[in-house]
């Protein structure tokens, strides 16, 4: 992984004075007290093995001036990689950044300090042809399909629109709006062509959203919540698409979820987001069954899992981990306010002590692949993985 | 032990000018006291609209075009026989409402209204359906928001002062400001993230312990039911394609489209497995074919499928229907199952 960029561009827009800023402690109402105690972790990604580097969050921090001097801390010091044919899942709650590190790299968000790189660049375009080429690089899918596509407009001209936009050389433009939505398995293709949004169901809606993001002809796909809003029995078929879509077009592909047991299936590497930054990374399968961070393995424990039939639900043996879990929900991740010094899950964390509430602690590798953010991590002993009926 | 409620034969259509769509087709589903019923379907697939039709909240273009829907509370029948809820007066449904069936509707994170507190919103339905003062129903306001571990204080914030797990749970306690017998939970945990929805769904089971009230919890999540309820009813095109046990549906599951859904979700314990899914997009109620509405999208169809009633039979013949017992509308494949032992 790279070093921080030192004197990366210094924020447009909102008023840091001084030097450019690289780190958190420069800009403007940031809780220096919140500074991330310890030595990054040079953590080798577990995509790395798919593909060469496509873009890179360098120690992205993103704060929000939400006016009467208070602001908040949406990104905190924020590191990782996409590599071609490559999937990164973005695991986290509502609220704790991870669609905010997506506008980051999409450049619909400028970074208070930290660096989006593309191919090894610095995106720092604003307008114009680099602006537009960036934008055709790296395409968004959004979570609601439902909202979304325009109503008022063809699925054909939605989707001639970005093709005009973006591959200036194709003359038969409804030849490759038909080719979109063959790549999406919307066939026969002539008959959506005219159809209006309303018409489609909404894991249509989606394939039309995939088509309109891959007319770009992107390296990068930023799927946010792709398959939050559709019906269970649909979720599998789509991520089954957009991973064969990854896997043909060569797409460098970050997929953000809360369903962690998704990103199990999918994705390379899992980076667990809390409260604005990365709590822990790792290769999918080993975060996902030995999870390290007590936020992590808080989140397993959540995710209704059907073969843990009758589970503490129904009361018993762990109702005093319910106890717990309950207390851990009352405060909120992402609250508006000063940032609390310290750990950002200190205060849902059974295991904080002290240290954790005083100091914030920055990602330790585990091993080559592996990193956590956690001073408890000798305490935070992984659940034994279940093993199957 | 007879049902607290039962719902026979129910059909609900939604005139159209193109001609009805039956959003739901003789359904019958009945809840214990006590139990929790999970219905389980994906959107469109008339679950909602069994709840709304049942509880008489639909509104025209929809109608309810049969069947009958017995409340067999005890406070109302005392002892005598159930009451039908659909041949009521709007009187008497006033009296029953709240009181003995309440409900927590969908989306009810934008249910609170924005710009009353919290304390006036309760104030509201308690008055509405307890004889109490103003003094009294105050009271009780707090007493509510003890129950669903919310701060007396936050009597006086606004929603949107809260954050979404607490206005579900003002929601879950307004629902039981009368101490119903019956509530009817519509998706009430799909907008919350799997932290908040697992303390809500414990909350849920406590209450429905230490209070004694039957829930009919509606979801598209049947992961969620095979953790929370005692029975489910997995819905389909309007129809009813499989009930029986949360035990049995996870381990027999013997309708083709319940084994696509069990088949659909990633776990995160034990193997990685190969997961299926359900190939195909939902059916479109305004063109049902004959039979068996899952024929498009079922690997077993055959040619009698087209010819399929859809009536529920139990999936081990032989066995007299029970209460508990484990039906299916799936004649073709369920006799692989009790012959094969479960299909994997």
């Amino acid at each position: 992984m790279s070093e921080p960029i030192v004197g990366g561009l210094p924020a447009s827009g909102l008023p840091v004075t001084g030097e450019p800023a690289a780190d958190a402690s420069a800009a403007p109402a940031v809780n220096a007290d919140a500074e991330q105690v310890g030595e990054p972790a040079a953590v080798t990604s577990a995509a790395a093995a798919r593909g060469p580097l496509i873009m890179e969050a360098v120690a992205l921090n993103k704060v929000f001036q939400l006016g009467r001097g208070a602001s908040l801390q949406a990104v905190r010091n924020v590191s990782f990689g996409l590599y071609q044919g490559a999937v990164v899942a973005l695991v986290g709650e509502s609220g704790s950044g991870k669609s905010t590190v997506a506008k980051l790299l999409a450049g619909q968000e400028r970074p208070t300090s930290g660096q989006v790189m593309l191919r090894g660049k610095p995106a720092d375009v604003r307008r114009g042809r680099a602006f537009r080429r960036y934008k055709a690089t790296v395409q968004y899918v959004f979570q609601d399909p439902f909202s979304s596509l325009n109503p008022v407009h063809t699925v054909g001209y939605q989707l001639s629109r970005p093709v005009k936009l973006h591959q200036a050389g194709v003359r038969d433009v409804r030849a490759a709006v038909t080719a979109l939505l063959e790549q999406v398995r919307l066939t026969p293709a002539g008959q959506y062509l005219a159809k209006y949004p309303h018409e489609l169901s909404g894991g249509q809606r989606q394939r039309v959203s995939f088509a309109r993001a891959l007319a770009a002809q992107p390296a990068v796909l930023l799927a946010d919540e792709p398959v939050s809003m559709l019906d269970v029995s649909i979720r599998l078929e789509m991520l089954n698409l957009l991973d064969d879509l990854r896997a043909r077009l060569s797409l460098a592909l970050l997929y953000i979820t809360h369903d962690i047991a998704s990103a199990r299936y999918f994705a390379d590497e899992v980076l667990v987001m809390y409260g604005g930054q990365l709590v822990e990374r790792g290769p999918a399968e080993e975060v996902t069954q030995r999870p390290a961070h007590p936020y992590t393995q808080l989140l397993i424990a959540s995710a209704p899992d059907p073969d843990n039939l009758g589970s503490a639900l129904k009361g018993g043996s762990a109702s005093q981990s319910r106890a717990s879990q309950s207390r851990a929900s009352q405060s909120r991740a992402g609250n508006v306010g000063p940032a609390p010094a310290g750990c950002p899950f200190s205060s849902r964390c059974p295991l904080a002590d002290d240290k954790c509430r005083r100091e914030n602690p920055a990602l330790q590798p585990l091993s080559p692949a592996r990193a956590a953010a956690c001073w408890r991590l000798d305490a935070a002993v992984p659940p034994p993985v279940a093993s199957p009926r | 032990m007879s049902p607290v409620l039962d719902i026979s034969g129910l059909s609900v259509a939604y005139r159209a000018p193109g001609g009805d769509v039956r959003a739901v087709k003789h359904v019958s589903l009945t809840l214990n006291a006590g139990e929790v019923v999970g219905l389980c379907g994906e959107s469109g697939s008339g679950k909602s609209t069994l709840a709304y039709g049942a509880t008489r909240l639909l509104r025209p273009p929809a109608v309810v075009t049969g069947g009958s829907v017995r409340y067999g509370g005890r406070r109302v029948t005392a002892g005598g026989d159930p009451v039908d809820l659909l041949t009521m007066s709007h009187r008497e449904l006033h009296q029953m409402r709240w009181r003995e069936i309440s409900i927590v509707f969908q989306s009810a994170m934008n249910a609170l209204n924005p710009v009353l507190r919290v304390q006036d919103q309760l104030l509201d339905a308690i008055r509405a359906h307890l004889p109490l003062s103003r003094g009294q129903a105050r009271e009780k306001a707090a007493t509510l928001l003890d129950l669903v571990g919310i701060p007396r204080g936050r009597l006086r914030s606004y929603p949107h002062e809260l954050s979404g797990g607490m206005r579900q749970r003002v929601m879950i306690a307004m629902a039981l400001a009368a101490d119903p017998e019956v509530v009817i939970m519509d998706e009430p945990t799909t907008a919350l993230d799997v932290v908040v929805q697992r303390d809500i769904l414990a909350q849920i089971v406590e209450l429905k312990e230490t209070l004694g009230f039957a829930v009919l919890f509606i979801t598209h999540d049947l992961s969620l039911l095979l953790e929370l309820a005692d029975r489910i009813a997995v819905m389909y095109a309007g129809r009813l394609l499989e009930t029986g046990s949360a035990q049995a549906i996870m381990r027999e599951p013997a309708h083709p489209y319940t084994r696509g859904l069990l088949n659909s979700f990633p776990s995160l314990s034990g193997p990685r497995r190969e997961l299926a899914g359900i190939p195909g997009s939902p059916p479109d109620l305004r063109d049902p074919g004959p039979g068996c509405p899952f024929i498009p999208r079922c690997g077993h169809a055959v040619a009698a499928c087209g010819e399929l009633d859809m009536s529920l039979a139990p999936v081990t013949s032989g066995l007299p229907p029970g209460p508990v017992s484990h039906l299916t509308a799936c004649p073709i494949v369920a006799t692989q199952v009790s012959q094969e032992g479960v299909l994997s």
